[in-house]
């Protein structure tokens, strides 16, 4: 497959997310969160991959599903594995 | 008073026609989402084989061409012909490969799909515009020939055919784009 865009660009997204951690943990399937926000289910299998940037709207919609503020889902920079996370918060390293 | 029943009757009309094409649209859209939702064959998920079939549309153009280039015969006519039927199993064939993305209103694409269409059909552009520039060379040649040597490349009404051909392959075009450039979804949907 062609990675670029018509202007050169790589295709794909710069933004990270954690829905796949997320959906894992409540237990929803692509096909359910995909139908809660309206969209199909091979676009969150896209989105999950990072092969494609949710518009706001989008991205708004799928933090309302989790409840969870944009931050929680997306980001600009790769969220740290959530076993890191869990070691430095039992251990009071705030790394 | 008289003016009330009447205006009563033209409002239940009006709403019955509302609700009966409301409802062959939600039956036309039931249709269209069981046709995209519909499993592709085994072979065409590798890549290469999908970038085979958005190759289809040279075939009726090179159909097209020869058609043109040769005199009014029987040949010719089986040319044409071969243009006519590739074109239309090309475009069912590649409308059915990349899930009918160029065909459906957007009512029944979410925001990911709308955009590679939208995508597709700016490269789709780019070609057309470059096939009939290159259509326009080959008649600027053609009458170049012609006034030298006194035979045409395309003789008689051959530029019928090449003309015909072209715009049967213009059409394919947007979904080749799309076939050629189709990326797999995961797989487990789980």
């Amino acid at each position: 497959v062609d990675d670029k865009d018509s202007r050169g660009n790589k295709r794909g997204s710069g933004l990270h997310n954690r829905l796949p951690v997320l959906r894992a943990e409540r237990g929803v399937s692509r096909r359910d969160l995909a139908q809660a926000v309206g969209v199909n289910a091979q676009t969150i299998g896209f989105l999950e991959r990072g092969d494609y940037g949710p518009s706001l709207e989008l991205a708004l919609r799928i933090c309302a599903y989790f409840q969870l503020p944009v931050e929680a889902v997306f980001s600009l920079t790769p969220f740290a594995p959530m076993s890191a996370q869990l070691y430095a918060t039992r251990t009071g390293d705030p790394g | 008073v008289s003016i009330e029943p009447s205006t009563t009757t033209t409002t239940t009309t009006a709403d019955r026609r509302t609700e009966q094409l409301s409802r062959l649209t939600a039956e036309k859209d039931a249709r269209l989402r069981r046709h995209r939702d519909r499993p592709l064959p085994p072979w065409l998920t590798s890549r290469g084989n999908r970038r085979a079939v958005a190759m289809l549309p040279l075939v009726p153009l090179a159909c097209g061409l020869v058609a043109g280039t040769r005199p009014d015969s029987v040949l010719r006519s089986t040319l044409l012909a071969a243009v006519a039927l590739s074109s239309v199993a090309g475009i069912l064939v590649l409308r059915w490969v990349t899930r009918l993305l160029d065909a459906v209103p957007d009512r029944l694409l979410d925001e990911r799909e709308i955009g590679e269409r939208d995508r597709a059909y700016r490269r789709a552009h780019g070609l057309v515009v470059g096939l009939i520039g290159l259509l326009m060379v080959l008649a600027v040649a053609d009458g170049v020939l012609s006034k030298v040597t006194g035979s045409p490349l395309i003789p008689g009404d051959g530029w019928i055919a090449v003309t015909i051909s072209t715009m049967l392959v213009a059409t394919m075009v947007p979904a080749a784009v799309l076939a050629w450039r189709w990326t797999d979804a995961p797989a487990d949907l789980d």
